[in-house]
């Protein structure tokens, strides 16, 4: 009876693990091949970019996978997990996304998308170190030289 | 016998060319702030090199080119298609040096596809792009859209009498003014207007949408411009796909509407307080009638495939990517591959067919216009009237366009030649297409994606696409903005400076 107890603790917890796995899937097999993983669950993972778009209990985060960025609509409680989303400063966080995925949501108009149903912050987004690229400096100045000699004999053919 | 063209000839050519130049350089200063004002200080670099690098050319080319001779038409002609190439390469410059494409031939294509308001784009992670290269690509669309030349034309020219001729060479051959300077400016206002108003609108709608302010305004500015001027980049790597909002839908469907389906000259009547033209106009009836017919077709397509399981669902996609296609714009709401894996054959001949016709004749639309299919339906409906009637009758067939005018041989004759153009064009590209082996209707509808400056893609459209298409596109692109004239003068001046006779 106690081995039995421990069996169904153990299958209980598979049961429930079940539901956060699912296929994992690239951003170009979903908008290749929609139909095969329509009303699936499915494992996504990418950087999250642009902005986290709050809608009342809800968001929108785009993840991008490094091919193409697909949405994810997230709880407002994942949404307040995530910190910076990527754009020219910063590299966002990457995230890996278990839920169901939509060909045509009819909830969202038609998107195609996918319905989180846990979320998981595999690595913090950070900001980028501002480079300036010494070549194109110079260059910059070099340039700067070359049209002030251009505008100066301009101006003295045109006297 | 043709003439070989003069030194005077290259020298009035080239000094309209380094004015287009120096106009271009100056723009470069609108990114160059918005990247010092945000901070992104190698950013700022690129754009300071890229102004460098145009004013240079420009004040080279000004220093050996001077002249007071005035334009004629060969060389208005000349001076327009000559500009759009100049500006590709040097527009290009900024952004190559972005890091973002993997080439500066990738780069020239998307200015290209920029300047005339295409909207094809070859650009790697654009989603980490600056604002200031973000804002350029758009701004490159707005110049491109209003005409390059239009731009020179309203604040650097002052009694320039040869402007007209630079005028029509831009596709435009409506003066909405008197004076062609006037129009130009008056195409200013009104696009300055819309823009505050758009940006303003579409700014709110991010905002409340839940995207941080100062990224919705931003947004909205690039939003705008590229509707407006049915360009159809977007901040984005996904275009509207990214937003997830119906008001962004419904607003860039006004939007769009407003700048490709409307004529400019239109626009002025409408301000003038005669609201009833727009429904007089032929343009407005006729694009009412092609924008019904073709989205009969889709719906058809799209009910045929059983994608969408609601109607609602169904008229919101379909609609959206109808009027994206009919106005020459290019947003997309779907995923490009989703054309062909979803939408059906049927559906997509249905936006083949909106992308072939078109917008408005002087708006920022391509394609073959509807101004043209309406002269071409009156002319067969007089056709069939002549054979209903009596031997004896004149047959008179009217339209109305701002005033009442009748409709003459002429008028038809060439609103036929240019939709025959159009059409050989179109076909040429997709025959090229399908020699690179892709399957004939992918290739129609990015060969006409190109030809009419619109910008949907099926997926064709990569940076690994082989470099004998990205060519066949960048002068579909060219040549199908400019109406063919300009570039076909070009060409003739060409032929005529290696065969023709002192």
């Amino acid at each position: 009876m106690r081995y039995a107890g421990i069996m169904i603790f153990v299958l209980a917890l598979f049961a429930g693990q079940s539901v956060c796995f699912g296929q994992a899937v690239s951003s170009s097999d979903m908008i290749a091949y929609p139909k095969d993983f329509d009303n699936k669950t499915v494992t996504y993972s990418g950087e999250v970019i642009g902005d986290v778009m709050r809608r009342g209990d809800h968001a929108w985060i785009n993840v991008n996978d490094g091919r193409s960025a697909v949405g994810v609509w997230i709880t407002a409680a994942m949404a307040s997990e995530i910190g910076p989303a990527g754009d020219f400063k910063h590299t966002g966080d990457i995230v890996e996304v278990t839920g169901v995925f939509n060909r045509v949501c009819v909830q969202h108009g038609g998107d195609l998308d996918i319905h989180a149903q846990s979320m998981q912050v595999l690595r913090r987004g950070s900001l980028k170190e501002c480079v300036i690229d010494k070549v194109k400096k110079d260059w910059a100045v070099k340039l700067l030289g070359v049209v002030a000699i251009l505008w100066i004999l301009s101006l003295l053919k045109m006297r | 016998m043709i003439l070989k063209p003069k030194l005077e000839d290259v020298k009035i050519i080239g000094f309209y060319l380094s004015k287009i130049m120096l106009v271009l350089g100056a723009a470069m200063a609108i990114p160059l702030a918005l990247s010092l004002c945000c901070g992104e200080f190698d950013p700022c670099l690129d754009f300071l090199i890229g102004i460098e690098v145009a004013i240079a050319f420009g004040i080279v080319l000004r220093y050996f080119c001077r002249t007071d001779k005035d334009l004629l038409w060969m060389h208005g002609m000349i001076v327009v298609s000559l500009s759009w190439v100049v500006a590709m390469f040097l527009a290009a410059v900024p952004l190559y040096l972005s890091g973002h494409w993997r080439s500066y031939f990738d780069t020239c294509f998307d200015t290209m596809s920029g300047f005339t308001t295409t909207g094809f784009i070859l650009v790697q992670d654009l989603d980490h792009i600056s604002y200031g290269h973000n804002l350029w690509r758009h701004l490159i669309m707005f110049i491109g859209g209003q005409g390059m030349v239009i731009v020179a034309l309203s604040f650097f020219v002052k009694g320039l009498s040869g402007a007209f001729k630079m005028y029509v060479g831009e596709a435009r051959d409506e003066k909405i003014l008197p004076n062609v300077i006037n129009s130009s400016r008056f195409i200013w206002l009104v696009s300055i207007v819309y823009l505050i108003l758009g940006t303003l609108v579409l700014g709110i709608a991010g905002c409340s949408g839940g995207i941080r302010p100062f990224n919705a305004f931003f947004q909205g500015v690039c939003l705008f411009m590229a509707a407006f001027d049915t360009g159809g980049f977007a901040p984005h790597s996904q275009s509207i796909v990214y937003y997830h909002s119906l008001a962004f839908e419904i607003i860039t469907v006004i939007i769009m509407i407003l700048g490709g389906g409307l004529n400019f000259k239109l626009h002025y009547h409408v301000w003038m307080g005669n609201r009833r033209e727009i429904l007089k106009n032929i343009e407005t009836r006729t694009l009412f009638v092609t924008v019904v017919l073709t989205f009969l077709v889709t719906a058809f397509g799209l009910r045929e495939t059983g994608i969408y399981p609601q109607a609602v669902v169904m008229f919101r996609r379909g609609f959206y990517h109808l009027i994206s296609a009919h106005t020459t714009t290019g947003f997309q709401t779907i995923y490009g591959q989703q054309f062909f894996t979803e939408w059906g054959d049927l559906a997509t001949v249905g936006l083949i067919i909106a992308m072939m016709l078109g917008g408005a004749v002087c708006s920022t639309t391509g394609g073959i216009k509807i101004f043209r299919i309406g002269i071409i339906a009156k002319a067969f409906i007089q056709d069939v009237k002549r054979i209903l009637l009596p031997e004896r009758a004149i047959v008179m067939q009217k339209f109305h366009h701002i005033k009442e005018v009748f409709l003459d041989d002429k008028m038809v004759r060439l609103a036929l030649i240019i939709t025959f153009a159009y059409i050989i064009f179109y076909g040429a590209g997709s025959l090229i297409g399908m020699l690179y082996g892709y399957p004939f209707l992918k290739s129609l509808f990015e060969s006409t994606s190109a030809a009419a400056n619109i910008g949907l893609s099926s997926g064709i459209i990569a940076p690994s696409m082989p470099a004998g298409l990205k060519i066949t596109y960048m002068v579909q692109m060219w040549a199908g903005r400019l109406e063919f004239m300009s570039v076909l003068t070009l060409l003739g001046f060409f032929v005529a400076a290696i065969k023709g006779k002192r």
